[in-house]
């Protein structure tokens, strides 16, 4: 909820000279904005901070403190501050205020003050990743802070090439986002694209990286998510590596991956840390559950309420036991187990962890059964469920996972009005759809339309790392990974 | 024209249409076993099993299956099936039925009429099979109702596994249709009968058929062997057994392994077609054994080529009595030599086909001994 804003806005983005009383007045003269005057070497200097946003001791012991005591009046030597510029503006000092800095300026020189670096930080600890689990990974995850994450990055990322490119989003209130590649990896027309859509955010402010996504992703009216959201430092160095262009948004533990690839869901670090025919069996089995989740609903429908002759015959007398007493038509049986399962799916978030054990007896356990002998829902409505579920939550990447369930009901309406002929009609739609899209200018449908047969390498199966080649052409690695395994050529060469 | 519009109109135009072709599972009776009968005054009538559920109103959940026998009459097979539709709650579907069973009388005559509303229905089954039986189809679809054991798919499994042991030709509602109208093949069907003494039914043979109708002939299961290894279309298994006299020790059962077929058709006085059959078989049961001796390997072979052509001999007499074309020589003419086709072709051409059966077989295994 937004509040009403006041139409008298006054214009923060001024250009006139710096002074102080214009300052607070354009901070509104808020309370915590402090000032102080410091006379030493027969000057007066004045520190102006918000005290919020200041870590008190560093500014007493680094900047007050050696103020005072400064025999000289080369103020640049004498202060302890990691980083000082110089504000010719009162917007610049402004912004710099905003960040935490503090704000120096020799009295009677007015046109000129030097921000010094003096911010508090109250970061969190970096933990461990909480959404997207691996097994053998990294378990480190993002952190709120912008300048901890371009480290984490980096330091799985150790590159000459690492690039980062500041920018300040929002108009009324601004929020920090670095926009991270490698160059001579990544594609230049796509970070040129990158930049241009960042540049054209003219949003009042960003909440969350909800709010780039909304303003960069190519298409709206879709429900496949183009831009990558991962918490995993090692899954987004590992998209650095393949091309890709990182967005970190300063508050967010979320970082933006962009251009992503329908592929790309599918991918998760420990495709690439176990053996390859194991990554290969994961990454198989994640698409192979993708298309149950999709079509399982529909294709019972389809079954059980157009063609029970496909089913073999000690099949249809089992289902049909347990169907004969549910009074609904099979498309409703489902919606309602369904909305059920969305019910118990949206509760769970929200439950602290000591609860949810109980819930989740209560809800699955009891609510299924009890449902099942009520004669609300059949056996075979409630198998269909319970597996379309289980192989959505196999998905790695949260938004793909939602994108089926979304695609899933309008699927069972149409199997249920038109039987299989409306699922394949439903799923080409999907598909026609799927091979339209574009995630910055890049086919989103990639190694299969348009069809790459060295995609596949990283797409249904993960092949041995020394046989995949990068991904972009401009990467000085191109086909040396080929090599990594000469030494077998030289070891049978040996004479025994 | 807007992109919306167009969109609008292409959702909506298949709903109006209005054909739901929705047939709900929890309101169909579905049949697993259908007979058809010809009664004297022409009337079809069409004997099925229904699987029928029962729910306890006492005890919730608790289902009860029994097996429904309903029977319905009519001038055609379809009214014969409206009547059951009219006697029984849902709808009587058909498509599950894997076994269609043919009355005596149904088998004489044109078995087409029978088949035609099957194959009309698009839900139909068409792997299911189809036998005939010696007596009704109700009598036996009786007895498969009231005999717990032989409930379910039995008479499905019956003949499957006879078609597994080569002892009848695999035939279903879809392979039988081109049989039926090729002029120059005719085909056999499983033929079934009640068993009065073991209370059960059992396949006897196979049912010999000329055209669209059963000749009333059929051929006991080791005739209908060696017919497929001349139609070089047995199964995995095909094992036959011999008698020998007592000096060479009984009995040999053997499993043929493969077969090589040459065949021959001249035109003299009649059409003459020689067949030579080479079959390699593999010894299963042989009690005075030796095998690994020559002189005994080629005893043997020599006996049961000898007697395999006497049986051939007779087989296809048998054949030749009944004009049923099984082997489908009419076939080769027309592909082969259409010249001799254009001057016998017709009804009974195979009068005028004489059949040379020649059998050799070869010992290729001796089986294994441990």
């Amino acid at each position: 909820m937004r509040l009403k804003r006041n139409k008298s806005k006054k214009s923060l983005i001024n250009q006139e000279n710096l002074s102080i009383e214009n300052i607070k007045s354009q901070l509104n003269h808020t309370s915590d904005l402090k000032d102080r005057e410091i006379h030493s070497n027969n000057q007066i200097y004045i520190i102006l901070y918000i005290n919020s946003l200041v870590d008190q001791e560093k500014l007493e012991s680094k900047i007050i403190k050696p103020l005072i005591k400064m025999e000289n009046n080369n103020i640049l030597n004498e202060l302890y501050s990691q980083e000082i510029s110089t504000a010719k503006s009162n917007k610049i000092a402004i912004n710099g205020l905003l960040d935490g800095y503090c704000l120096l300026i020799k009295k009677g020189r007015n046109s000129e003050g030097f921000l010094l670096k003096t911010n508090a930080s109250t970061d969190r600890e970096v933990s461990e990743a909480i959404i997207e689990k691996t097994i053998l990974g990294a378990k480190v995850g993002f952190v709120e802070s912008l300048d901890k994450n371009i480290f984490l990055l980096r330091t799985v990322t150790k590159s000459p090439d690492f690039t980062v490119k500041n920018y300040t989003l929002g108009s009324s209130t601004t929020t920090n986002v670095s926009l991270i590649y490698l160059d001579h990896v990544t594609d230049p027309e796509i970070i040129k694209k990158v930049e241009q859509r960042i540049k054209s955010i003219t949003l009042d402010s960003i909440r969350s990286a909800g709010d780039i996504q909304d303003c960069i992703e190519d298409h709206t009216v879709t429900p496949f998510p183009q831009l990558l959201l991962t918490e995993r430092p090692d899954r987004a160095s590992a998209n650095l590596k393949d091309g890709r262009v990182a967005l970190i948004i300063d508050g967010s533990p979320t970082v933006i991956i962009l251009p992503a690839t329908f592929m790309t869901f599918f991918q998760t670090p420990d495709d690439y840390i176990t053996r390859w025919w194991l990554g290969s069996f994961f990454r198989f089995i994640r698409l192979f559950s993708y298309i149950i989740a999709l079509i399982l609903p529909a294709l019972y429908i389809a079954f059980v309420s157009f063609h029970y002759e496909a089913i073999p015959l000690e099949l249809v007398y089992s289902l049909q036991s347990s169907l004969s007493y549910v009074p609904f038509r099979p498309f409703i049986e489902l919606m309602i187990m369904q909305l059920s399962l969305e019910l118990l799916r949206e509760a769970s978030i929200r439950l602290p962890p000591s609860v949810a054990t109980t819930f989740g007896i209560v809800g699955g356990l009891v609510v299924g059964t009890a449902m099942v002998e009520a004669g609300i829902v059949s056996y075979g409505g409630l198998i269909v469920v319970a597996l379309t579920s289980v192989s959505s939550f196999v998905q790695p990447n949260l938004e793909m996972s939602s994108s089926i369930r979304i695609l899933g009901f309008p699927l069972m309406l149409l199997a249920a009005i038109f039987g299989f002929l409306g699922i394949v009609v439903g799923v080409l739609f999907v598909l026609i759809h799927l091979s339209r899209l574009t995630s910055f200018g890049l086919p989103y449908f990639s190694p299969f339309v348009p069809l790459n047969m060295e995609d596949f390498k990283d797409t249904i199966i993960r092949v041995p790392s020394w046989m995949m080649y990068k991904h972009s052409k401009n990467s000085p690695h191109y086909k040396q990974e080929k090599r990594s395994r000469k030494w077998k050529l030289d070891e049978s060469e040996e004479p025994y | 024209m807007g992109k919306t519009e167009l969109f609008l109109i292409l959702f909506i135009l298949p709903l109006l249409a209005g054909c739901w072709d929705e047939r709900l599972l929890k309101n169909s009776r579905t049949v697993y076993v259908s007979g058809f009968d010809l009664n004297e005054n022409g009337d079809y009538q069409t004997t099925s099993i229904i699987r029928d559920l029962n729910i306890s109103e006492s005890s919730r959940g608790e289902i009860s299956i029994s097996n429904e026998l309903v029977t319905g009459k009519g001038g055609s097979i379809k009214e014969a099936s409206m009547t059951i539709d009219q006697s029984v709650p849902g709808n009587y579907d058909p498509a599950k039925g894997r076994t269609l069973i043919l009355g005596i009388d149904v088998a004489k005559g044109d078995i087409y009429n029978v088949m035609d509303p099957l194959y009309r229905d698009p839900r139909v089954d068409l792997n299911a099979k189809i036998a005939v039986t010696d007596n009704s189809a109700n009598e036996i679809i009786t007895h498969l109702s009231e005999n717990e054991v032989e409930k379910g798919e039995y008479l499905y499994e019956l003949i499957h596994s006879s078609e597994i042991h080569s002892e009848i030709q695999d035939i279903t509602l879809r392979s039988i249709r081109t049989y039926l109208f090729d002029e120059g093949k005719d085909f056999m069907l499983p033929y079934l009968s009640k068993d009065e003494e073991d209370n059960e039914i059992k396949i006897n043979g196979a049912a010999l058929f000329h055209d669209h109708s059963f000749t009333g002939q059929f051929l006991s299961p080791a005739e209908s062997t060696l017919l497929l290894l001349f139609m070089e279309t047995q199964s995995k298994k095909a094992l036959l057994t011999e008698q020998l006299d007592k000096k060479a020790g009984g009995s040999v059962s053997y499993n043929v392994k493969s077969v090589s077929r040459k065949l021959r058709l001249e035109k003299e006085e009649k059409v003459h077609a020689d067949i030579m059959l080479q079959l390699d078989v593999e010894i299963v049961d042989y009690p005075p054994d030796h095998l690994d001796k020559q002189e005994m390997i080629n005893f043997l072979e020599n006996r049961l080529s000898k007697i395999l052509t006497e049986k051939a001999d007779a087989l296809f007499k048998k054949l030749a009595v009944n004009q049923s074309d099984v082997l489908g020589l009419g076939r080769e003419l027309i592909a082969f030599h259409p010249s001799i086709w254009k001057e016998i072709k017709g009804e009974n051409y195979y009068e005028h086909i004489l059949v040379n059966p020649k059998v050799k077989v070869n010992v290729r295994s001796s089986g294994i001994i441990l």
